[in-house]
């Protein structure tokens, strides 16, 4: 402590010195003010009478809870984004392969590359929208792979149409 | 601040979080049992709130375990898991915009389940005294709004060293803070519960 302290610093260090928090020069010096300071030693009665408030001062128990039923909880609370995010995603992706794939095979069948591919283009995103749809509707509990499964049975049942 | 092993079936805290890192699960039990109440009144504490307090005792506990491979010592379990729920009382106290206080609603029920109306009162008792019942009463209500009243830096130096039992350098550690920052804050949440408090400090029993 290089400088002296004022009476106000002193009185903000009545609970440290009585938590015996303070040491070396710091505690000298305020037990010195303590001694010449009726205000403080006023202060010093007074957090002796609130620390006993303070240790009679009681919460209700905690509320009783095992790990395994916080952890039930906490899923069951998993945000919604966290399930229908990835699923949107994965719909996406698939979306994007199919369309890829047609571009890469276009059916035999074609008179005019341009707009069957178009078409069939338009027919994917129709079925991958009803497969998210598909899993929508199941709330969320449907099995992803399970719509992409279904999609490319359609894809191909529309491919094999003449 | 963790606990040591002293029985042959006490693991210490860094035993137990080693364990859970090794996938053994059922360890994570122990600790949340060994320290779940403590949390959950630390939160109580500084929050005010019995269900606030248990939202986050439980969601420190969760994320305490989902990032368990952060932490680098295990024998700091408990400081650490302090430290989440003192950040989510924290954040919780951003998002109200408001210090997080005791309603008017937690008082009145905290007053209708007191101590003295779930310990039946013998009548008989000669030393029985309604007056002193309602004016121990009365004071822990005042206590309670005095400390919800405090800043929450203030109180959260308040809490850890009254009912957590922390000393000056395990505080300024959780907090982040140097020692003299620690010592300001609590003798300044002290003075202020010292007026707040002025009818009952002014005189009575003092603790040693």
């Amino acid at each position: 402590m290089s400088k002296a302290m004022t009476h106000t610093e002193f009185k903000e260090l009545v609970a440290a010195y009585r938590a015996g928090w303070l040491d070396g020069s710091e505690r000298i010096q305020f037990e010195q003010h303590l001694h010449a300071c009726p205000d403080c030693a006023t202060e010093m009665e007074k957090d002796a009478r609130l620390g006993s408030l303070l240790a009679q001062a009681q919460v209700d128990p905690a509320p009783p809870s095992t790990w395994e039923a916080v952890m039930a909880r906490h899923r069951a609370r998993r945000p919604r984004h966290l399930v229908w995010k990835p699923a949107l995603g994965f719909a996406t992706a698939v979306l994007v392969a199919v369309a890829g794939y047609n571009v890469l095979n276009p059916p035999d069948n074609i008179s005019s590359p341009g707009s069957d591919i178009t078409a069939s283009v338009v027919s994917d995103q129709r079925l991958v929208v009803d497969a998210h749809q598909t899993m929508s509707a199941a709330d969320l509990t449907g099995d992803a792979s399970a719509a992409v499964l279904r999609v490319v049975a359609t894809r191909q049942r529309v491919g094999n149409t003449p | 601040m963790g606990t040591q092993g002293e029985g042959p079936n006490e693991a210490t805290d860094n035993e137990l979080v080693l364990r859970v890192r090794n996938g053994e699960a059922g360890a994570f039990d122990t600790l949340f049992e060994r320290y779940y109440p403590r949390v959950f009144h630390f939160a109580l504490r500084l929050d005010g709130n019995r269900s606030n307090a248990e939202d986050v005792a439980q969601a420190a506990f969760v994320k305490a375990y989902q990032s368990i491979n952060g932490l680098r010592d295990g024998q700091a379990f408990l400081e650490w898991v302090y430290r989440i729920a003192l950040n989510q009382v924290r954040d919780r106290a951003k998002q109200a915009r408001r210090k997080p206080w005791m309603s008017f609603l937690d008082l009145r029920r905290s007053e209708d389940t007191g101590e003295a109306s779930r310990e039946p009162v013998e009548f008989a008792d000669s030393t029985y005294d309604p007056a002193s019942v309602l004016t121990r009463k009365e004071m822990g209500v005042a206590l309670k709004a005095a400390i919800a009243e405090l800043p929450l830096e203030f109180r959260e130096v308040l809490v850890l060293h009254h009912y957590q039992e922390m000393g000056l350098k395990e505080i300024s550690s959780l907090l982040g803070v140097p020692d003299g920052t620690v010592k300001s804050r609590l003798g300044r949440a002290r003075q202020r519960l010292r007026d707040a408090m002025a009818e009952w400090v002014t005189d009575g029993e003092a603790e040693s």
